[in-house]
This record gives C-alpha cells, sequence and structure tokens, in this order.
C-alpha cells in the first residue's frame, strides 16, 4: 500500500470537471484507489464519491493506492493534482 | 443538385392532387430542379426580364380571366412569348379552361401541361411540400432510426457493434422502429431533419444467425414508424476502441448532417451492458433538456456551490462506496 498527502491547490476545488479527470486518471490503473478527508473515504474511480467529498481549495486529502501498479497510480494522481487540474 | 422527372411527379401526385394530363405527353422527361412553384402573373402582362421559368407554372382564376380579357391579337402574342421560355410544366387549378391556343403552343414547344379541381392555394402547398421532399438536400448514414419516447435516435457505428440487436429489444419494449441499416436523412426548409427507411428494404432486418427478419410482420404496426425527425445520434462503440468517454454529461458533443448540428452521445458496448435501457434513459434525459431542466448542470452548479460554503453534503450515495 502506497499513499501520500497532497493539498488542492486550484481556487475552485473539485468540481465536476476535476472530478472527472480524477476519476479518469485513476481509472487507467488497476490497484484500488482511495482519497480520505476530514476522516471520510471514497473510490477515486467513482465520480459521485469524489464529489461526495466536497473538496476545496486548500483542503488536504490523503491518496491511497492498493495494487500492483500502485506506485505508478500515486505519480500519475500527484502529478494531476499538483498541476491544479489545467485551472489556476 | 436534386432534380425530379415530371413524369414521376405526374405520376407521385395524380391521385392526392387528382392531376390529369390534358396536353404535352412528350414533354413529361422534363426535370424540375426549384422547389418553389411560380404564378406568372407578371410574365402574362410581359415583364421576364425577370421570370423564374425553371419552376412549375401555376395557372389559376388571375392568371386565365386575364388571359381572358386580353384581345385576341394581344392574347396570341403574349402566349407565344410566354411558351417561348423552357418551363418543365403548367399546372392550371381550379379545372379551369385554358385558351386552345396554349394547348396548341405547349404541345407545339413539348411542354406538360396538368389540371386539377383543386383551389390554386391548395395546390401550390401540395406541390411546395411534395416538391422538398423530393429536391431536398439529402444524405444516407449507416446506421439505425428508432423512435424512443417520441425522440428520433439515430444509432451509428461499425458494422456488428449491435445497431439492430440494441434496435430490436428497443422495440420489443414497445418502441418504434423508422430505418435499420440505411437511413435517408432530408433537411426540411426550417433545417430539421427527417429520417427514413429505404423503400426496398421496408421494415426488413438482417440479425446476424437469424437472417433477414420482417419487423412489421412480427411486432405488428405498433413497432414501426414510417419517417422521425432525428434528434440525437448514438454512437456505439467497442470499449476497447474509445480514447474518452464523458463521465460527466456537461461536455457535448455534436455531430452535422446536412450542416445541421445534432447532439452526439457515445456509448462504450461492453458484454453483459444493458444497452437498450441507457438508450431509454438517454431519450428522457434530451426530452429534460429540452424542457429547459438539465440535471448534470443543475448538479454542477449545487457542488460549485457547496464547495464555495465549504459544507459537506450528505449524498444518499454516501454509505454506496463501491
Amino acid at each position: 500500500m502506497k499513499e501520500i498527502e497532497l493539498v488542492i491547490p486550484n481556487k475552485l476545488g473539485i468540481h465536476m470537471r476535476p472530478a472527472a479527470m480524477l476519476v479518469d486518471e485513476a481509472s487507467k490503473y488497476s490497484s484500488e484507489i482511495e482519497i480520505e478527508f476530514n476522516g471520510i473515504k471514497a473510490n477515486a474511480k467513482s465520480l459521485l464519491n469524489i464529489v461526495m467529498l466536497v473538496l476545496e481549495y486548500k483542503a488536504k486529502i490523503i491518496v491511497r493506492a492498493m495494487g500492483e501498479d500502485e506506485e505508478k497510480a500515486i505519480i500519475g494522481l500527484k502529478t494531476l493534482i499538483e498541476n491544479g487540474f489545467g485551472e489556476k | 443538385m436534386q432534380k425530379v422527372a415530371v413524369k414521376k411527379i405526374y405520376n407521385d401526385l395524380k391521385e392526392k392532387v387528382h392531376l390529369a394530363l390534358i396536353e404535352g405527353e412528350d414533354g413529361l422527361d422534363r426535370e424540375v430542379t426549384e422547389t418553389q412553384v411560380y404564378r406568372p402573373g407578371l410574365a402574362l402582362a410581359g415583364f421576364t426580364a425577370y421570370f423564374p421559368h425553371k419552376c412549375i407554372q401555376i395557372l389559376g382564376g388571375t392568371e386565365i380571366t386575364y388571359l381572358e380579357s386580353l384581345s385576341s391579337k394581344k392574347r396570341n402574342e403574349t402566349l407565344r412569348h410566354l411558351l417561348s421560355f423552357d418551363t418543365p410544366a403548367y399546372i392550371i387549378a381550379r379545372d379551369l379552361q385554358v385558351p386552345q391556343q396554349f394547348l396548341r403552343l405547349a404541345k407545339e414547344r413539348k411542354i406538360p401541361v396538368m389540371r386539377t379541381i383543386l383551389p390554386t392555394n391548395t395546390l401550390i402547398l401540395n406541390l411546395n411540400n411534395y416538391l422538398w421532399k423530393v429536391l431536398s438536400a439529402q444524405v444516407t448514414v449507416h446506421g439505425t432510426l428508432v423512435d424512443v419516447y417520441g425522440i428520433g435516435m439515430l444509432f451509428t457505428g461499425d458494422s456488428g457493434v449491435g445497431k439492430s440487436e440494441c434496435a430490436l429489444d428497443l422495440v420489443e419494449r414497445g418502441h418504434r422502429l423508422v430505418a435499420d441499416d440505411v437511413v435517408n436523412i432530408i433537411k426540411s426548409p426550417e433545417g430539421i431533419l427527417i429520417g427514413k427507411g429505404s423503400e426496398l428494404l421496408g421494415f426488413h432486418m438482417e440479425v446476424r444467425g437469424v437472417g433477414v427478419i420482417n419487423v412489421e410482420s412480427l411486432f405488428g404496426v405498433r413497432a414501426i414508424r414510417m419517417h422521425k425527425r432525428v434528434e440525437v445520434e448514438v454512437c456505439l462503440r467497442r470499449w476497447e476502441d474509445i480514447i474518452k468517454v464523458d463521465r460527466t454529461g456537461l461536455e457535448l458533443q455534436t455531430s452535422r448532417y446536412l450542416d445541421v448540428e445534432i447532439p452526439q452521445i457515445i456509448i462504450p458496448i461492453q458484454p453483459g451492458k444493458n444497452i437498450t435501457v441507457i438508450v431509454e434513459v438517454i431519450a428522457m434525459n434530451f426530452m429534460l433538456k429540452v424542457y429547459g431542466h438539465d440535471p448534470a448542470q443543475e448538479f454542477a452548479q449545487k457542488l460549485l456551490k457547496s464547495i464555495q460554503e465549504k459544507k459537506t453534503i450528505d449524498f444518499y450515495v454516501r454509505g454506496d462506496l463501491e
């Protein structure tokens, strides 16, 4: 199991578009991936699960991956989130 | 440019418009390219600098009465001039009598002359209607057209992806087949796409492993529909061929037929996935949007608002972690 702490960098938070990007990225890997915020866990491959977390700007999240390609998955999601989903 | 022979117009409308050919049988091969018909009032009065002579000419009460009011010398002159143009056909409304001279000239010039008992405006309406149907821009699409809850859904995708099977499933659930395999689409004057099947194929359908079946005789008259406005394209793709699917319903993709844009939805096909239900949902969702209610947009707005208020919403999906 691999995990990493990240901070949401875009001003609008995780609204529909970034959530969809996140799910698309997570779906590329076979590992089980979850995102934890304030003690609530969400499946990173389910769109409605992600938006349920209501992640705002500067929210601290934990991305956790379990499986064969967990390392790749963590790197992929880290890059996507840290780049702010192409937003400011 | 699309064209239609006068002979076909005559044969198609003989009964509906009560057309009778009275002269110029030799000219039935003349072709019509214009969807408009014209009443040659000004041409009769001598103004022919602008005379749309390629249109079918309609002679109604006004024209015939005007001709009768002329002296015979003037009338001969006028008719000679009028019939010197290459007109595809003349149609006389209200069963009016035309001067013998007119018929003689028409025979000489091999221009068909037809007569109907219908009033002029009804005749023009019928002709316009018919002409745009046969003359409007047309495109043939490899796909299947089904009326789902009153929404015309065009299924496209590679051969063997399951368009016909999907249509069959929809018919089973009470929806109506318009065309399978070959869909002819025309654009109406209002810019609406109308799709129908080929006359030869009718409601026949090829189902792999079964062969050719007839949907009309199998499922009855409730399962078919002659033509339908094409409103949504549903593109069926194999899962492995998909580059990207829309997950949010916010990104609207469109496709273009005859310069008319319609929404296009790409559905990934996987074994064991029930496409029929998804298609019904697409149809109902489309209707909701038509009625000004966009669930995906509304949800996105609600989410944005929640993020701004930093409030956790308690979704009903909350405990439904996969």
